[in-house]
């Protein structure tokens, strides 16, 4: 059931609000998968109670209006912990709402809680969650993709209907297409930033992931636009994205970058993907291949530019003004002994290389240099899209891996990301969308769109999910 | 290859350390991976510019507004005394390695 049908059954009173939240609660509770953090059930009740006595009284609802969402825990909701799953900021808890909480609490939706993900975003599994790792809901043996697991994970479970999580390399898609929903991540800039906690803040953004496409769509509808706030923000008109989803895509061209189908993705994967291809090819739509040709540059180039970034931004928890705090005669030993002791492995790892990366000595080896590739990545993606007006890859070049099977080995995991890293580093909207399955596990079709593309990535994407369901 | 002193400079960089087997297993993971971005080197990018945003600094009017009171700013701080943080005495280690 997507958000359309939850508000009719809301309006007619053949469910109160109350009982389906309640019914959420009771499914997080009792659930095995650690979707989330923290649950907010109180107020979630409190809450839809409120919802449900508008509805008695014969006031108007809106769409979103008593509709549960969870929101990734990086994401700062106010008086609620915003750990960033990690034990630097297990107590944190901030003292405003995010733009995009602001938003959707405007309209009315119930925030059932925050959603566990790899310490500070910073992983492809949920497994470097300094609360545990999420399980995934199809295969509990399995991670859920990372970093926004908890949100796919909770979603794909039926733990909420809808969520927000946050794409830095891959990390809304990549965990949509591991549970099996649908995932956007919006251009760089479509929607604000301001309260989300920075990991690498020219890569960052925030975006919606459902079970429908559609709901994508609304959510999408709300948190997007310009925002004073956030000075990445872009100031650009917000489409009517659930009108402009529903036309047709017969005569649409579309992409197929060669580099994405190649060594090292997955051949069941590549043919379930393909099949997709076909269902569209129905439909009207022309498919050519089309060459990315520095593809192979983006992994190293992301991550060099991300850790750059991330060394810099977590700077900020020096044990001083928030977060954990260990004792130390000097602030220098202060410093030190709260960041050694608060973040995790992959955290150091990454703010090591992140130094490293920016030292002098190295910085034009490796920082500068990055940033030239991130140029002829941007310029593959700009000329690609002067011949097609979309491309669609897998999301994942493997199949949802085991827990633990990865995880000692940061290359291997960081390979993982290999199709969708691109897209960030251009700065481009794309989407997961769940396709057919591989071994009884979920596979994802990535569409990736031209710059504020998103209506189209959605009119593409409904007109697969209109054949298949 | 980077070597081990140079990596041991780049973790006072950052503020953590590193201990014992921890520290030799680090070290090795942190060489492999490097060795693996290295690759970039063969990217053919010659005289283009880095990239960097292209956005102006965008700063608002500077015109009073609604902030946070100092009570809210500080209801996160570890030690506070009225409205300040409570920092231990800025006293460096002295360090010519780096």
């Amino acid at each position: 059931m997507g958000i359309r049908e939850l508000h009719r059954q809301f309006v007619e009173k053949r469910v109160s609000v109350s009982e389906v939240v309640r019914g959420y609660i009771d499914r997080i509770r009792k659930s095995r998968l650690n979707a989330y953090i923290t649950v907010f059930e109180e107020e979630a009740l409190e809450c839809a109670k409120r919802v449900d006595d508008k509805i008695a009284c014969g006031d108007k609802v809106g769409i979103l209006e008593g509709i549960p969402v969870a929101v990734k825990d990086n994401i700062c909701v106010k008086g609620y912990p915003t750990t960033c799953g990690s034990k630097i900021l297990e107590r944190f808890v901030p003292p405003y709402d995010a733009t995009v909480v602001e938003r959707l609490k405007q309209q009315g939706v119930i925030m059932l809680g925050k959603t566990n993900m790899d310490e500070f975003a910073m992983g492809s599994s949920n497994e470097y969650s300094y609360f545990g790792p999420t399980l995934n809901p199809i295969d509990e043996e399995r991670v859920p993709g990372g970093s926004s697991g908890g949100s796919a994970a909770a979603v794909g479970a039926g733990e909420a209907l809808v969520a927000l999580g946050s794409d830095t390399g891959g990390s809304i898609r990549l965990p949509a297409a591991y549970c099996g929903v649908v995932g956007l991540k919006p251009t760089y800039g479509r929607v604000s930033r301001y309260g989300l906690v920075a990991f690498a803040s020219s890569l960052d953004q925030i975006g919606p992931i459902a079970g429908e496409v559609e709901d994508v769509a609304i959510l999408l509808q709300v948190i997007a636009g310009f925002d004073e706030r956030d000075s990445t923000s872009l100031d650009a008109e917000v489409p009517n994205y659930l009108e402009e989803m529903q036309g047709e895509v017969s005569g649409w061209r579309i992409g197929l970058p060669k580099e994405y189908w190649g060594e090292g993705i997955d051949d069941a994967i590549k043919a379930t993907v393909r099949d997709a291809v076909r269902e569209w090819e129905k439909l009207g739509v022309r498919v050519k291949e089309i060459s990315l040709p520095h593809t192979k540059y983006a992994i190293p180039t992301y991550y060099l530019i991300a850790t750059a970034e991330a060394s810099s931004n977590l700077a900020r928890y020096d044990g001083i003004r928030y977060g954990l705090s260990c004792d130390g005669g000097t602030t220098q030993e202060v410093h030190v002994n709260t960041r050694t002791e608060g973040f995790g492995d992959e955290v150091k790892r990454r703010i090591m290389l992140g130094t490293f990366a920016l030292k002098a000595g190295y910085k034009e080896e490796y920082y500068l240099k990055a940033t030239q590739v991130r140029e002829l990545i941007r310029g593959d993606f700009m000329k690609a899209f002067e011949e097609v007006d979309l491309m669609v890859t897998p999301t994942a070049p493997v199949l949802p891996f085991k827990l633990g099977e990865r995880v000692k080995d940061p290359l291997a995991m960081y390979i993982v990301d290999v199709l969708t890293v691109g897209v960030n580093l251009a700065g481009l909207p794309a989407i997961s969308i769940p396709y057919g399955e591989v071994e009884g596990l979920p596979v994802g079709v990535q569409i990736i769109g031209p710059f504020l593309g998103e209506s189209k990535i959605l009119r593409l994407a409904y007109a697969l999910e209109r054949v298949t369901r | 290859m980077v070597d081990e002193d140079e990596i041991l400079k780049v973790s006072r960089l950052a503020y953590l350390e590193f201990k014992g087997d921890q520290q030799q297993a680090f070290i090795a993971q942190f060489r492999k991976i490097l060795e693996y971005f290295a690759q970039i080197r063969n990217a053919p990018t010659g005289e283009l510019p880095v990239h960097f945003s292209k956005a102006s600094l965008i700063l608002r009017e500077d015109i009073p507004g609604k902030s946070l009171s100092p009570d809210e700013a500080l209801a996160n701080a570890p030690r506070r005394e009225g409205t300040y943080f409570v920092a231990p005495k800025i006293r460096w280690a002295r360090d010519t390695s780096q």
